[in-house]
């Protein structure tokens, strides 16, 4: 078996490839012959196998001890020393990627067959949906970081493409533009950061560099060689780091580059479980632990890294506890717990941050998956404000939306509580921590344990509030509260069910020593991630770091009841007192104002200034030579005319003339002709005697 | 000079094709032209016999002048019918009016 991943690894990613070109090919003539279910059913099923495969490439990397597994498909470009190879590289990172990757997207496909029937752009979808699996593939198995780069850049596009799916409306166009755009900066710093390294090692190398400098065994190798150079007198690690890091606050949604995610809600709720939760956004985490290596050679980027990780996490937590939109509160909170990634990862805690991917893709997809189901039973209503009671209606979304939300407070014992505990821990405790960043993801904790109860809360419990508010963002007309909340379809409740179920469990595979496991995750990704020293310690500040974050949960969990069950009256009392401030957070500290003043009118003001240098500048220097080649034109036209034409005329004209002339001596006598001719031969003959 | 042998017959082969050279270019009726063409051939002919005979010594130049006479007769077929023709269309035979070669 470990010979197949070797040799054939490349299939997995090959597989939702070939899905998203059949769908995309073909798909209006798959519908006009099987019917609009025939795209859900071949996308599902290229991902299912993709993920098979996974698996069977996952226990033979559990089985081979650390030891990773290159499979090189093909030699994508060889220019000198420098080779790029599509190779894929099966590591235990990787391999917990991939089931992450293909598991959940497996299921959200199945759940999209049951929330897109009907979508006129089915098999559209479908396509973009596999096209982003294919991307994200290529992304996490990439073996060397151009290749990276590829699935990064991919992963980008469909998350656009997604995001304006249905680009009928001008909202959703606007907000895909953002996500891109957005999703641009960071990149450029991705690449600018790729460029820095490659530069350097080849330059530090030399002629020894060999052919696969950016392979990521290579740099792992040769990382110690960035150690002492500087670049502009800063460290020349630094600034590679900070540079890739913000390549991966724009795709992961960080400070300063976090204003896309909410806007991406705009898509189908599926693509925002799979895309903008459970996959895409934890690129950028992936990315700082596949480079773990280089990251740890920078103090100051770790700092960073720990502070705008923490900073968001906060940030992005006050601004979920306003939001009336279900979809918006989750993103928020995708944001703020991406946020608590990056804590990890600045503290040096690798693997308790992708312990988080991992635990928070099952549960917010979950959550996602969840809401996407109440939005159909609501018949596309968002608005929690106008939902309530939706217990009683649909029981299994329910329970499997609780379930999720608990795991997200973070009690114990679902998965969470394990990696949220694991990260606070280690922001504490660990070589980079700092009390400070503990507390700042200690109160985040509360926060989120807050607005998610709350948004449970007011969606599920209490009594329908459906007739309410429906002058106000009523997309569906007046008659929308005439029809029935039931509960949705098999194809979407087992999703959740299975989806609930990871979030219970996922966090046993990473229990704690100090809870008396061996955080069996922390020994398995160890070979890429290295160990950080917590394994067998007890210190019982742990214990007590663990009961205030459960209280913290608690704490929050109860104040959101009393808030919107127990007394409703106590929200609108205090928005009224806090006044400003209630203003400010409902707005979100109005940051995309800011932004729009500051980039965007900035970039329309600078635009328009070289519209003008265009207009008068640039015009003038076009219209000038313009005039000149015109004039210069003109001079040649008339010497064309009068001395080229000429020259040529004057020969035609003498040929005719002497043809006039020569024309005369043909007589058309006969015998004239045989005179000439005999005297001619005559004549011939005549010089030929006398010259012998 | 002796007349004998090859000279004698040259020299008869040359009056000939010379008296119809001199018909061809001097007579203005076609049919005189033809008759012209008719000498200068049977010269030829002359010439290829008496090279045969007296010189190579083998049948090929008679076998050359049979030829001759053959094509003579067949040149003869379709001159006259040729002459037929412009007569019929000119009313006339008479080289000197036949132009219209000229253009």
């Amino acid at each position: 078996m470990t010979y197949f991943i070797k040799s054939y690894g490349f299939i997995i990613v090959l597989l939702p490839l070939l899905g998203a070109v059949v769908n995309g090919f073909f798909g209006k003539r798959l519908r006009e012959r099987f019917g609009g279910t025939a795209s859900g059913y071949i996308a599902s099923a290229m991902v299912f196998l993709s993920f098979l495969l996974s698996t069977a490439a996952f226990i033979v990397v559990a089985g081979s001890h650390g030891a990773a597994i290159v499979n090189h498909a093909y030699t994508w470009m060889s220019l000198g020393t420098l080779q790029v190879e599509i190779a894929f590289l099966f590591d235990p990172l990787s391999a917990m990627m991939l089931l992450i990757i293909t598991g959940i997207g497996f299921l959200i496909h199945v759940y999209s067959t049951a929330y897109m029937h009907g979508d006129q752009g089915i098999s559209r979808y479908f396509a973009y949906l596999n096209l982003f699996v294919f991307s994200m593939l290529i992304l996490v198995l990439a073996e060397n970081a151009l290749l990276m780069f590829v699935g990064w850049e991919g992963v980008g596009l469909c998350s656009y493409l997604l995001i304006g799916f249905w680009f009928q409306e001008k909202q959703n166009t606007t907000a895909a533009n953002k996500a891109f755009i957005v999703n641009r900066v960071g990149d450029f710093g991705f690449i600018a950061g790729l460029f820095l390294l490659y530069w350097f090692l080849a330059k530090a190398a030399g002629p020894s560099a060999g052919t696969s400098i950016l392979s990521f065994s290579y740099l792992a190798e040769h990382a110690h060689l960035l150690k002492d150079a500087t670049i502009f007198g800063a460290s020349l690690a630094t600034v590679i780091c900070l540079a890739l890091f913000l390549g991966a606050t724009g795709k992961s949604a960080q400070i300063p580059l976090y204003v896309w995610l909410p806007d991406a809600m705009a898509g189908p709720t599926p693509v925002s479980a799979l895309i903008h939760a459970a996959t895409m956004v934890t690129a950028g985490v992936y990315m700082v632990g596949r480079l773990n290596f280089l990251f740890s050679m920078s103090h100051t980027a770790m700092a960073v890294i720990a502070v705008t990780g923490a900073g968001t996490a906060l940030l992005a937590a006050t601004m979920g506890c306003l939001q009336n939109d279900i979809k918006k509160v989750l993103a928020y909170s995708t944001v703020s717990q991406l946020g608590y990634m990056f804590l990890a990862m600045g503290v040096g805690a690798w693997s308790a941050g992708l312990f988080h991917v991992m635990t928070h893709a099952f549960f917010k997809a979950c959550l996602f998956l969840g809401a996407g189901s109440v939005i159909l039973g609501m018949h596309h209503e968002q608005d929690i404000r106008k939902m309530g009671g939706l217990r009683k209606h649909m029981p299994r979304t329910f329970a499997t939306f609780a379930l999720a939300t608990a795991a997200i407070m973070g009690m114990p014992p679902l998965s969470g509580f394990f990696s949220k505990d694991e990260i606070l821990w280690q922001a504490w405790s660990g070589e980079h921590g700092h009390p400070g960043l503990w507390f700042a993801g200690f109160l985040t904790a509360g926060i989120t344990a807050f607005y998610m109860a709350r948004l449970l809360f007011l969606t599920f419990f209490g009594e329908t509030r459906r007739d309410a508010h429906h002058n106000h963002h009523d997309d569906h007309g007046e008659h929308a509260h005439d029809r029935v909340i039931s509960e949705s379809p098999a194809a979407i409740t087992v999703p959740l069910i299975i989806l609930a179920g990871f979030s219970a469990a996922a966090g046993l595979v990473g229990v704690p020593a100090a809870l008396g496991g061996s955080n069996r995750i922390a020994e398995f990704l160890a070979p890429v991630l290295g160990h950080h020293g917590t394994a067998g310690t007890h210190d019982p500040i742990e214990y007590v770091l663990m009961a205030a974050s459960v209280c913290a949960a608690l704490a929050g969990g109860g104040l959101a009841y009393l808030f919107y069950l127990a007394r409703p009256d106590i929200p609108v009392m205090l928005a009224e007192r806090l006044g400003p401030v209630h203003r400010l957070v409902y707005n979100k500290y109005y940051i995309d104002e800011i932004y729009g003043a500051l980039f965007v009118t900035g970039t329309k003001i600078l635009s328009r200034v070289l519209a003008l240098f265009d207009r008068h500048v640039i015009d003038l220097l076009v219209n000038v030579s313009g005039l000149a080649l015109r004039t210069q034109a003109r001079i040649a036209g008339w010497f064309d005319q009068a001395y080229v034409d000429g020259a040529v005329n004057l020969v035609a004209d003498s040929t005719l003339s002497f043809g006039e002339q020569v024309r005369k001596l043909q007589t058309g006598r006969v015998q004239v002709y045989v005179l000439v001719l005999v005297c001619m031969v005559a004549l011939g003959i005549v010089i030929r005697l006398m010259t012998v | 000079m002796e007349l004998t042998g090859i000279t004698s017959y040259i020299i008869i082969s040359l009056i000939l094709f010379l008296a119809g050279l001199l018909t061809v270019v001097s007579k203005k009726s076609i049919i005189g032209i033809f008759l012209g063409i008719e000498l200068i051939l049977n010269s030829a002919a002359l010439n290829f016999a008496a090279f045969s005979r007296l010189t190579a010594r083998n049948l090929e130049g008679q076998m050359v002048s049979m030829f001759v006479i053959v094509l003579a007769a067949a040149e003869a077929a379709i001159a006259l019918a040729l002459l037929l023709a412009i007569y019929k269309r000119y009313r006339d035979i008479n080289a000197d009016n036949l132009t219209t070669l000229k253009w």
